[in-house]
Order: structure tokens, then C-alpha cells, then sequence
């Protein structure tokens, strides 16, 4: 079974206006891997969406969701 | 949250042509200059040694990327290797049957294939994640 997961990292990032740079610098990871990840192109360890939530202040869960 | 430093990779990337000159320049002293066996022996054996260097910081600059860019230097090695063996094995199988020109497919030109198909898997790669 392959599932495939949805984000919502657009949505946080326009919410606190930064840009995928700003959040790059503020997780420690490049441009292209926020963009990557946010395409839903790649998909980040736990550590990584561990961070991304922490920085947005919310949970992993709600950042990432299973796709039916 | 720090970004991971760009150190490693540069260090690799050194590496990488200190050993292209290294190769060349064994090639070129083994093949054109009159030495003896054991120095000429001695020569060819330092690419190997600059090679080592190599993949010791090439190992070392993947474990600084970020995780998107590993992943792209795990696919781009992974289609290389493939590509390498493929390659390997068709002319050991087509030499059997036929006669290949060494001329082109010799060990001198492996390396230039291989680093191509290492090119090859990088790009594909890297499309594939943006």
C-alpha cells in the first residue's frame, strides 16, 4: 500500500509571512529542500517535520496528513 | 536553527580534482616518460591514494547535505552503480561473442563512463526532487 501525504506548509509559512528561505535558515536545511517538501515532492524524516512544527508552533499532524 | 556548513562540500569537491589532475598526470608520466617498473608502479599507485581521499570526504560532505540532497546523491550513486555494472556486463557478454575495440572500451576509459553515468543519475535525480 502507498499512501501519499499532503502539507500544509504553505499555509503556515503565509500565515507567519516568511518566505521558503526564512523557513530554510530557521529548520537549517536549503531552499530546494523546503521546496521539495512543501511540493510534496520529498518527503522529511521525523526529525525534520519535528522541527518544521516546532518552528510553527503546531503539530506534525497537522502539518502533514495521509492522503486517502 | 544552524545551516549545516558548506565546508564538507567544498573539501569533496577539492578532492575530486586533486584526483582528476592525479589520474592525469600518472597517465601521462606512465605512459610517455621511460621509468622503471617500480617507479612507474609507484606513480600509478597515487590516483588510487587521491581517490580514497575522496570518497573519504565525499562520505563525509554527504553527511553534512541536508536529507533532500542526500537523497539526491544516494539516487545519483545508486544509478551510476546500476549503469556501471550494466555496462560491464554487456561488454564481458558481447566480448565473448564478438571482438570489442579496447580502443574505446578499455579500463582507461571506464572511469570517464562511469563519472558520465554518475552525471546521469545526478540530473535525474535531481529533477525528480527540484
Amino acid at each position: 500500500m502507498k499512501d501519499s501525504i499532503s502539507n500544509t506548509i504553505k499555509v503556515e509559512r503565509a500565515k507567519k509571512n516568511w518566505t521558503q528561505a526564512d523557513l530554510a535558515v530557521k529548520i537549517g536545511v536549503s531552499r530546494q529542500a523546503v521546496n521539495s517538501i512543501e511540493t510534496g515532492k520529498f518527503i522529511p524524516s521525523t526529525l525534520l517535520a519535528l522541527r518544521m512544527a516546532k518552528v510553527f508552533e503546531t503539530t506534525v499532524e497537522q502539518l502533514f496528513q495521509l492522503e486517502d | 536553527m544552524k545551516i549545516k556548513s558548506t565546508l564538507p562540500a567544498k573539501r569533496s569537491f577539492v578532492s575530486a580534482v586533486i584526483w582528476c589532475i592525479s589520474y592525469l598526470i600518472s597517465i601521462y608520466v606512465v605512459t610517455r616518460l621511460e621509468l622503471s617498473k617500480t617507479t612507474a608502479l609507484i606513480i600509478s599507485i597515487i590516483p588510487i591514494v587521491t581517490f580514497a581521499a575522496f570518497v573519504y570526504f565525499y562520505i563525509k560532505g554527504i553527511g553534512a547535505m541536508d536529507e533532500v540532497k542526500q537523497r539526491v546523491q544516494f539516487e545519483a550513486v545508486v544509478i551510476a552503480f546500476s549503469l556501471s555494472l550494466l555496462l560491464v556486463m554487456a561488454l564481458f557478454l558481447i566480448g565473448l561473442a564478438i571482438e570489442i575495440d579496447y580502443d574505446y572500451f578499455g579500463y582507461k576509459f571506464m572511469v570517464l563512463y562511469f563519472i558520465l553515468f554518475y552525471y546521469i543519475g545526478y540530473i535525474l535525480s535531481k529533477k525528480k526532487y527540484g
